[in-house]
């Protein structure tokens, strides 16, 4: 009798788990319908976290005034596919383990239908597998990571490039300009940082700084790696002025950045080119505060206000009288634009089944703030950056000409 | 791996390297002081430098006051706060084992971070003023305009402190409680006004670093943390509680740190300089267990 019972409970219990998984696969939340929406008046929910406190608490504000602007205008205009949109955002406290727990709560508990990615690659990395293990799309408007995108089917995303493709956009703009001006000896400083190193070394030997300047015949004449905690960059600098470097990499995030450049500008060194390309450093308000050593200097962006797409000047609007920014936000960008491709997904697969709303995303084009995207086979959108320059205390789009907002400056 | 360097490039490394030599002694004077005098494991003290570097900022976006105006506004207002600190924690815990010391002052350090995230958020933050980009040229060699304030402020630090320790009453006060706090109680030595002078002075040194750090580096609330393991170092090759010692100390990292960058691989450099500190740990046998005997 007593094994008896322990069967039929190994039963319930397995019939109770294989139900709740298949439901999880198909529509990943408590949905009633076969394409996975809620009843009819009931919300679709959108889940995620954010740093709001802790280390990564400045760039979540972005997303999260962007995130409630979203949802401000979504549910104004009668939801989607009529259903009105509740969000949750939890803060993860910049901690993956928190992170993670929290997911699992999103997940299991709120039964989320749509699931966003927290910010930076440390969190991202660490609720992946959570999302993929429940068959949940991770829309993922908060990190680059190459070799997460390839390691799974679970992430849509919105960076629109990737650690091999950072540097891109300064070796293009270089092989538009004559034989004579072309710079020859590179210096490369770099961040132990496993972002920056990817930019540097790019990804099975596709893309990267070092790829990109050997195949075109450059002499890399400086080549080095620093600590994030490093407090004096001038050996770096006089070295690299020693060389003779006239196509400078500084693979940096924002603090060293910003010491790299006043360095520089204080031992006088100026390279023909000078690329902050470990983040979207002058893009963000602190660069315009170093004053002359932040003039000059090159950088990636991806949208820019000067840009004609859709919703982005309305965006930057909002970020001026919300956050106050004088700048526009890369992060905003990314976030708005993640928000439009699930938006645009949803609408047009018209169900919340995440196969199928990945396979719609995989196929079809989307009108973001970052410009029209189209998607490879593994989420990632294909490459649509700028290269910026700071002008006169603003950063210019000076590649690729059709977006160009002014001609390059070369020292 | 060495690589063959000019003269120039030397005699840039030797002067770079002496200028942040003299940062790093005046970020680690006020540590010196509180773990060599008080035997205060101060792990707040890098909290206190990056309030130092908001002080600087809020008072030039506020008021438009020159960074070194601000480190002379700094040492009254630092000064305050380390007697309270001192007053309100230290004071009240100075007889527990140092253990429950270091919990209450990783306190202080969460609890000032975290205000400090509240006020400014984790942005990166740059102080510009008319000369923080300038340097002097002399012979193709540049020295950065705000290393040499930086330097300069060390210096006249270090000399005024280590006349009050050495040529004042209070000063040889102060030392004699170093060396024995309860005989130098017995002997008549208000130790526990001079605990509170010690960690005002060490406070407001702290704060001035502070001021003086936001002229040359970038900051955030979170980014205090490499200032304090320097500080530590600093004070670990140097010695307990001597000032003479923590300037040696602070040019001696300065110089292999700059020097070694032009000589090897960057990588190589912390290595190297971490390696000094087991050096020194190894032969002076001293380090922070200094401070071990005593309670907080």
């Amino acid at each position: 009798m007593k094994s008896f019972r322990l069967f039929i409970t190994t039963t319930m219990l397995l019939i109770l788990m294989l139900t709740g998984c298949s439901a999880a696969q198909n529509t990943g939340s408590s949905s009633s319908s076969a394409n996975g929406l809620p009843p009819a008046g009931q919300p679709i929910v959108i889940g995620g976290t954010l740093g709001l406190t802790g280390a990564y608490a400045g760039p979540s504000a972005d997303y999260k005034a962007t995130y409630d602007y979203w949802l401000q205008q979504v549910n104004s205009h009668g939801g989607l596919l009529g259903h009105p949109v509740k969000m949750i955002i939890y803060d993860d406290e910049s901690n993956p383990a928190t992170a993670q727990s929290l997911y699992q709560r999103l997940i299991h508990q709120d039964k989320v239908n749509l699931l966003l990615s927290p910010y930076t690659t440390a969190i991202g990395g660490a609720v992946l597998p959570i999302a993929a293990a429940n068959h949940m799309i991770l829309w993922n408007g908060g990190f680059v990571s190459i070799k997460l995108f390839k390691s799974t089917q679970s992430m849509i995303g919105s960076y629109t490039y990737q650690e091999p493709d950072y540097s891109r956009g300064v070796f293009e703009m270089i092989d538009s300009l004559p034989a004579s001006e072309r710079p020859t000896r590179v210096g490369i400083v770099t961040e132990q940082n496993p972002f920056t190193l990817a930019v540097r070394d790019g990804y099975q030997g596709q893309g990267g700084v070092i790829n990109f300047a050997r195949q075109r015949g450059m002499q890399i004449v400086l080549n080095e790696e620093y600590p994030p905690t490093a407090t004096d960059v001038s050996g770096l600098i006089q070295r690299a002025k020693a060389a003779k470097v006239d196509l400078f990499f500084a693979l940096s995030l924002p603090n060293p950045a910003a010491l790299i450049a006043r360095t520089a500008y204080s031992l006088g060194f100026k390279p023909k080119i000078y690329c902050a390309c470990g983040s979207l450093v002058t893009s963000l308000p602190y660069w315009a505060q170093l004053g002359p050593a932040g003039e000059g200097i090159f950088s990636t962006a991806m949208a820019v206000p000067s840009d004609n797409y859709d919703g982005l000047k309305d965006l930057f609007t909002m970020l001026q009288q919300v956050r106050h920014e004088t700048v526009f936000s890369q992060y905003a960008a990314v976030a708005m634009t993640i928000l439009q491709v699930m938006q645009q997904a949803v609408e047009g697969a018209r169900t919340l089944d995440q196969q199928q709303l990945r396979a719609y995303v995989l196929n079809h084009r989307f009108n973001t703030v970052n410009g029209p995207l189209t998607f490879d086979q593994y989420g990632m959108p294909h490459y649509n950056a700028v290269l910026v320059q700071y002008l006169n205390g603003k950063n210019e789009v000076v590649w690729p000409p059709s977006r160009a907002t002014a001609k390059p400056q070369l020292q | 791996m060495l690589t063959t360097i000019s003269l120039s490039l030397l005699v840039q490394a030797l002067i770079n390297g002496l200028l942040l030599g003299l940062v790093y002694t005046l970020i680690s004077l006020g540590l010196s002081l509180t773990l060599g005098i008080m035997g205060v494991v101060n792990v707040a003290h890098s909290t206190l430098i990056m309030l130092g570097s908001y002080l600087a900022l809020e008072l030039l976006q506020r008021l438009g006051l020159d960074p070194i105006i601000s480190a002379v506004v700094a040492v009254p207002v630092f000064f305050l706060i380390g007697v309270l600190l001192e007053r309100l924690l230290i004071s009240r815990v100075a007889r527990t084992s140092q253990t429950t010391g270091l919990l209450v002052l990783f306190g202080v350090l969460v609890v000032i971070e975290g205000a400090a995230i509240l006020r400014w958020t984790t942005d990166t933050q740059v102080l510009t003023v008319s000369y923080t980009n300038a340097s002097l040229t002399l012979d193709g060699i540049a020295i950065a305009v705000p290393r040499l304030i930086a330097a300069v402020i060390a210096l006249a630090l270090v000399v005024l402190l280590d006349t009050f320790l050495r040529s004042t009453l209070y000063g040889k006060a102060i030392r004699a409680m170093a060396q024995n706090r309860d005989a130098a109680r017995i002997s008549g030595i208000d130790t526990d006004r001079l605990s509170l002078l010690v960690f005002g002075l060490a406070t407001a040194t702290a704060g001035i670093g502070g001021v003086v750090l936001a002229m040359i580096f970038p900051f955030d609330p979170q980014d205090h943390y490499r200032w304090l393991a320097w500080a530590f170092l600093v004070v670990v090759i140097g010695g307990l509680g001597s000032i003479r010692n923590t300037l040696l100390a602070g040019l001696l990292i300065g110089l292999i740190e700059t020097v070694s960058s032009i000589l090897f691989p960057f990588q190589y450099v912390y290595f190297i300089v971490y390696l000094l500190l087991v050096v020194a740990l190894l032969v002076r046998g001293q380090g922070l267990a200094g401070s071990q005997s005593r309670a907080l």
